[in-house]
């Protein structure tokens, strides 16, 4: 048997090794930065490309225009009363915080009617209209083109001359940019309401459903618009192109299929948190959005 | 599609010879192109060169059942070759601006060997997708539709007890899942005959088709070739009733490679 022989490491090899993890953790973060870059501007590319055909008439082909209206359809109309339970409830939840408030602090009801208006138009009306969006549609256009990809239908299309960005990705982005716009109306209408009827059944509201609604339209300031429109349509559109480009970027087989779209979803629902996030900072110019009274 | 008429036995004569014409204009041309197919099974290419004119019919003769689809996705420039030059028309298709190419493709007639239908639309939906978006009306569509059915005998029957003409017309509605392969692969020759082509590409076209239907759609190819399209059919082998191959390809084990072509085109 031969004797077992132990080697010290050499010095050089023993400072080396710190500097391999510090050179693997930097190629691991540089790797990853690169590749949110690159995501990045793949969604960016989509959304102006989206804008470029959308702004162009000779887009707007018959079969372009029946995709249009069947997604709003499909995303719109027929969210509609999803919305408007998710915005009951939600009114609901926020009447009865301001309800405790009220009974804990002693804050009377005119704080409470601007704090319902803010939180509701500045953030819970377009992040719920997102959610809806993204649970409805988004996951289900992310499956729809990964299915249409894995069967060969985008090369289809490719071939016969019709572009798919303009076909399949264009119509589908403006038609839920535009539903959750008109979903996240919706929602804050029902949610001002909810929270009237059931401020007013709580005692915790006692003025007249009029007197609330003026209350309402005099808090409205431009701030609140340069709020609600870029973050709805900015939300949806990353929310959009991310389900769009997760679905064609399938690669294999159909079982590929629920893995991206369920990751489309996940994706989607990401970008949407970080990009109000971001435009509350560049709104607001601080991560508390909230100014209560 | 062609107008003229020609006496009987100069037609039978057409039918043998080779539809080519060596001073009509080059319509595809590859010169030491290489390509991997688009997955296993599929056709490679290597160092391949090869010129398609006007008029002319090629054949791409398959001895196993490999695959052809990366290859046709190749001629109509929706894949790049990995080296060589792939030109159409006389540019490669990417020196062509996005439109153009669009444009290009719609004057293509291919015939897919999978994956030929956009599930979601009836077939009738399916052959308009195409026309209209590219500025022709339904009503033109529909017509041609009518027309090119109206091209098979009333009596002729492709299984089931119904005419193939009242199947044909029956089956518009359907979508594509639901409808029998014969009548499917005749829809998709119908969706290449329905306007004026440039070039056909067919991957294996004669599937699930018997001598009576495919002596009717390889009559609209004729026309089609007359009128100065080409065509490439890439299969085992051309039925009888189809025109006279200008140049036959062998490809062995799915490879498509150089035969020394270089020489003659320089």
């Amino acid at each position: 048997m031969t004797p077992r022989v132990r080697l010290r490491p050499s010095p050089l090899r023993v400072l080396a090794m710190p500097l391999r993890i510090l050179a693997w953790i930097a190629e691991s973060t540089g790797r990853l930065a690169i590749k949110r870059v690159v995501g990045l501007a793949e969604i960016l590319a989509v959304l102006l490309a989206t804008m470029r055909l959308g702004l162009s008439p000779a887009s707007w082909t018959p079969p372009v225009r029946q995709v249009l209206a069947r997604q709003l359809l499909f995303t719109a109309v027929d969210s509609v009363s999803v919305s408007i339970r998710f915005g009951a409830a939600v009114g609901v939840l926020v009447i009865v915080q301001a309800a405790m408030w009220v009974d804990s602090f002693g804050i009377n009801t005119e704080v409470i009617t601007p704090l319902l208006w803010k939180a509701i138009v500045r953030e819970l009306a377009p992040l719920l209209a997102c959610l809806v969006v993204i649970g409805r549609s988004g996951v289900a256009i992310a499956t729809e083109l990964a299915t249409m990809r894995t069967g060969g239908e985008i090369e289809l299309l490719d071939a016969q001359g019709v572009d798919p960005m303009n076909m399949v990705v264009m119509p589908r982005v403006l038609a839920v940019v535009i539903s959750t716009f008109c979903l996240a109306l919706l929602i804050a209408t029902v949610m001002v309401a909810t929270g009237y009827a059931i401020g007013w059944a709580m005692d915790a509201i006692r003025v007249s459903w009029r007197t609330f609604l003026s209350e309402i339209a005099g808090q409205l300031n431009r701030r609140d618009l340069y709020f609600f429109v870029p973050k709805t349509l900015l939300s949806s559109g990353f929310a959009a192109a991310i389900c769009c480009l997760d679905g064609l970027q399938v690669k294999g087989s159909t079982t590929e299929v629920p893995r991206v779209s369920s990751r489309a979803g996940i994706r989607a629902l990401t970008a949407v948190l970080a990009v109000s996030a971001i435009l509350s900072l560049v709104i607001y110019g601080r991560i508390l959005v909230f100014q209560i009274g | 599609m062609s107008e003229t008429s020609a006496p009987a036995d100069a037609v039978a004569e057409a039918s043998s010879a080779p539809i080519f014409a060596a001073e009509r204009e080059l319509l595809l041309q590859l010169d030491g192109v290489r390509a991997g197919g688009l997955g296993e099974g599929d056709v490679r290419l290597h160092d391949v060169n090869f010129r398609l004119h006007r008029g002319e019919l090629a054949m791409l003769q398959l001895d196993s059942p490999a695959s052809v689809r990366g290859v046709a996705s190749l001629l109509q420039g929706l894949r790049v070759p990995e080296a060589g030059t792939l030109t159409y028309l006389g540019e490669t298709w990417t020196q062509r601006r996005y439109a153009d190419q669009d444009q290009l493709r719609f004057r293509i007639g291919r015939i897919f060997v999978m994956g030929a239908w956009i599930e979601s639309l009836t077939i009738r939906d399916n052959l308009r997708l195409a026309p209209t978006h590219h500025g022709h009306s339904i009503a033109a569509v529909d017509q041609r539709v009518d027309e090119l059915i109206e091209a098979f005998p009333p009596d002729m029957h492709l299984g089931g007890t119904k005419p193939i003409r009242t199947r044909l017309r029956d089956h518009l509605q359907q979508r594509p899942s639901y409808v029998a392969a014969t009548l499917r692969q005749l829809f998709q020759w119908l969706r290449a005959a329905l306007y004026p082509r440039d070039l056909w590409i067919l991957e294996r076209p004669d599937t699930h088709l018997g001598e009576a239907a495919l002596s009717i759609v390889c009559e609209w190819m004729r026309e089609s070739l007359e009128a100065g399209a080409a065509a490439i059919w890439m299969g085992p082998s051309l039925p009888a009733t189809a025109p006279a191959a200008g140049q036959t390809i062998a490809i062995h084990r799915g490879l498509w490679k150089r035969s020394g072509s270089r020489e003659r085109l320089r």
